[in-house]
């Protein structure tokens, strides 16, 4: 284990003689900054896990993280219009029955209420392990954007992301590249940013759990070159030539050559073995497991998993408990850009629920697998569930809903504490609330703003991992949600 | 100037020789580097001396990776044709590799409903896909040159024998010939590129002749030396 010392903004500040005011202003303002003491950035010893959800397609809100009492909300007029007796979707509208009209589900036990759309089957496994956090300032009503600044943490530069995708300064920062073949898995078409780490972090995107095993194996083994010419070729492409220098390619040239080797030592290998999702596997082996898991049809998996939430949690599954990968990114599924009816009604919602019954399967199967050292991958993991944006509180003409600002997002895992809601939006408007981060209940005088950098800096303090790369957002740990806060 | 590698190796492949040139001494399929371009094509850091003005800024876009389309289309364009001059294609499955119904999707093209834009990195997936359709091209390339009698007309060896009689300037000829065709750089006989190249050649013969390869061992040589040149960063520049 090797101890580095970072340059944080306070060390900068310090050597140039601005400390001392540095800490009175946080002094003065009582704010728990996320750099405050990160001087010291010493990696955990066991590598934590991560996993990431991504709902695309901005999700309503008001269906499942951030409800409201559909026999109270239910008036344009008043900010909010729940229009839960408008959808369609058949379990949406049993569970708007079960809960006596106000579409509020809340299990005993549990500290948060949950909306119509959500998969029961996930609260009630693990409510004791979810904290839900309400008010996100996304800062914009563009889907790119959005879904940039929620995976890097830093505001988009127009269009173009800023900075790495947490997944990746996850595995970067937890210095176990070499422990895994795939250290960065990244699926289901989510993008994957990667600027200033290690190139061996950048996630190997894969469309599906179909794909997987084609894009780790030759596709035809008979015109695989011979081991002399493979060493014999990468002999060449390692060497420098002036025309390198010329065109100012010295970064495409080292992904090029990191992604040329990772290929080479993937395909000569059998990872794709574990990827094998074949038909009818030996009773009580892994894959056996992994369909007992996820209720994959045996003898035709891929009815189950083609396209599926479950066929894109599946994979994550398999590639973490197979000890291939350390972090796992997922476009878990599209929940459909619902700003008219016939989207909003049926397929928003039930495509919501079969998102978060996936991530309910993929937690069960995680904490029933026991890494070597005997312990739970559960342990270990962190769990994060977000999209572009919330939709409005309020339906269209078209009766869907546009887009919001104010979005949620769900975590769970290593460090968080779980049961909890942590922040809010406001009953009028439906914006996002200031918050006090210790408590983090809503503090509309005093409090902060949450925005996705904040939740970036919690997640990597939560497990041990440094975040001075998100320094120049000035994070702000929500201690809230941290169990040792 | 990026652009400039990439079309030049369309353009060698059509008779203009617009191609970058780099060469140690002249030779007469290799001319001298030419004096550095005016301001325009100046590096990052050197001003502009004549208007008296600072250090040029950083350049304001960097090289990354080619579009996909523009992969398929370069590949093809190496590739050449079959006897019957049909172009050859990466095919899997009996459909083009680089199709959305292959890998298109794998390999990162936008759909323009979810995806809108390509990403400019190479990445271990597309290098894994791009190291298929290399592997299949150059089989394709050099079954169809042992057929043609005319060495002239040969896509990868066409300054060798394909017999494995070549001699080293036979070699070092075609070696030279194959970065033009591929990286449409134009080096010299000494040129560092050369001798690695060569080592593939020969790593290629040598264990075709062990294994008793489909290819000829000449020809399996030459295999080797078109997937490396299909897989260098070169190839790939944009």
């Amino acid at each position: 284990m090797t101890k580095r010392r970072t340059l944080t903004r306070r060390a900068a500040a310090g050597a140039l003689g601005l400390g001392t005011s540095a800490l009175l202003l946080d002094g003065f303002l009582g704010l728990p900054h996320a750099n405050a003491e990160a001087d010291e950035c010493v990696p955990p010893d066991e590598a934590p896990l991560l996993v990431i959800c991504e709902f695309s397609g901005g999700w309503d809100t008001l269906l499942s993280l951030d409800p409201r009492n559909h026999q109270e909300f239910d008036d344009p007029a008043q900010g909010i219009e729940t229009a839960y007796d408008s959808i369609t979707d058949p379990q949406t509208v049993a569970l708007l029955a079960e809960t006596g009209g106000t579409g509020l589900y809340q299990p005993p036990g549990s500290n948060v209420a949950y909306g119509p759309a959500m998969s029961k089957k996930l609260i009630d496994a693990h409510k004791d392990d979810l904290c839900v956090v309400r008010g996100v300032d996304m800062g914009t009503l563009t889907h790119e954007v959005g879904r940039r600044y929620f995976l890097t943490g830093k505001f988009p530069r127009g269009l173009a992301a800023s900075g790495s995708s947490l997944e990746t300064a996850w595995a970067a920062l937890s210095e176990r590249l070499d422990e895994y073949q795939i250290p960065n898995l990244v699926s289901g078409g989510a993008e994957t940013y990667n600027q200033g780490f290690s190139p061996l972090a950048s996630g190997l995107s894969v469309p599906g759990y179909a794909e997987m095993s084609q894009a780790l194996r030759p596709l035809n083994a008979a015109l695989e070159l011979d081991g002399e010419v493979v060493k014999a070729a990468a002999k060449f492409h390692q060497a420098d030539f002036e025309f390198h220098q010329a065109l100012g390619a010295t970064e495409h040239l080292k992904a090029h050559r990191a992604a040329w080797s990772t290929a080479r030592t993937l395909t000569a290998g059998g990872v794709w073995k574990n990827f094998d999702f074949k038909a009818n596997p030996a009773a009580g082996s892994a894959l056996d497991r992994l369909y007992d898991a996820f209720g994959v049809i045996k003898s035709n998996p891929g009815a189950t998993l083609s396209g599926t939430a479950k066929g894109q949690a599946a994979l994550a599954a398999q590639a973490l408990t197979s000890g291939v990968s350390q972090v796992v990114l997922m476009r878990i599924i599209n929940v459909t850009d619902a700003h008219f009816d016939d989207d909003w009604q049926t397929n928003h919602p039930r495509r919501q629920r079969e998102g978060f019954e996936a991530v309910g399967d993929l937690i069960t199967l995680l904490k029933s697998t026991e890494d070597t050292n005997g312990k739970s991958l559960w342990d270990r993991t962190t769990l994060v569930c977000f999209s572009d944006f919330a939709r409005t509180p309020i339906l269209n003409a078209q009766g869907g809903r546009d887009h919001h600002l104010a979005s949620s997002c769900l975590v769970a895992g290593k460090g968080i504490k779980g049961n909890q809601v942590v922040g809010a939006t406001k009953d009028s408007t439906y914006d996002a609330r200031r918050i006090n981060l210790t408590t983090g209940a809503p503090d509309d005088a005093m409090g902060e703003r949450l925005r996705p950098s904040d939740i970036h800096a919690t997640l990597l303090e939560a497990a041990g991992l440094c975040h001075t790369h998100l320094s120049n957002q000035d994070p702000k740990l929500i201690t809230a949600m941290l169990k040792q806060g | 100037m990026t652009r400039c590698v990439r079309w030049s190796c369309v353009l060698a492949l059509t008779g203009c020789s617009q191609a970058s040139v780099v060469s140690n001494e002249p030779t007469p399929t290799s001319t001298t580097v030419p004096p550095p371009p005016s301001t325009a094509e100046m590096k990052p850091g050197e001003g502009p001396t004549e208007l008296e003005g600072g250090d040029r800024p950083p350049l304001g876009r960097l090289v990354r990776r080619l579009p996909l389309d523009t992969l398929q289309a370069a590949m093809t364009r190496v590739a050449g044709t079959d006897i019957n001059g049909k172009p050859l294609e990466w095919t899997v499955n009996g459909v083009n590799g680089f199709s959305d119904a292959a890998f298109g999707r794998a390999l990162g093209r936008p759909d323009y409903r979810a995806a809108t834009e390509e990403s400019g990195v190479s990445t271990a997936l597309y290098m894994k896909f791009v190291g298929d359709a290399a592997r299949d091209l150059c089989g394709k390339m050099a079954r169809n040159d042992l057929k043609r009698t005319d060495p002239a007309t040969r896509a990868l060896f066409p300054k060798a024998d394909a017999d494995g009689g070549a001699t080293e300037e036979q070699q070092i000829a075609n070696v030279r010939y194959l970065i033009l065709r591929f990286l449409g750089l134009r080096v010299a006989a000494e040129h560092p590129m050369v001798a690695p190249l060569r080592e593939v050649f020969h790593s290629g013969r040598d264990t075709a002749v062990q294994a008793g390869a489909e290819l000829s061992p000449s020809a399996e040589g030459w295999r080797g030396v078109c997937v490396t040149l299909f897989e260098s960063p070169l190839f790939h520049n944009d």
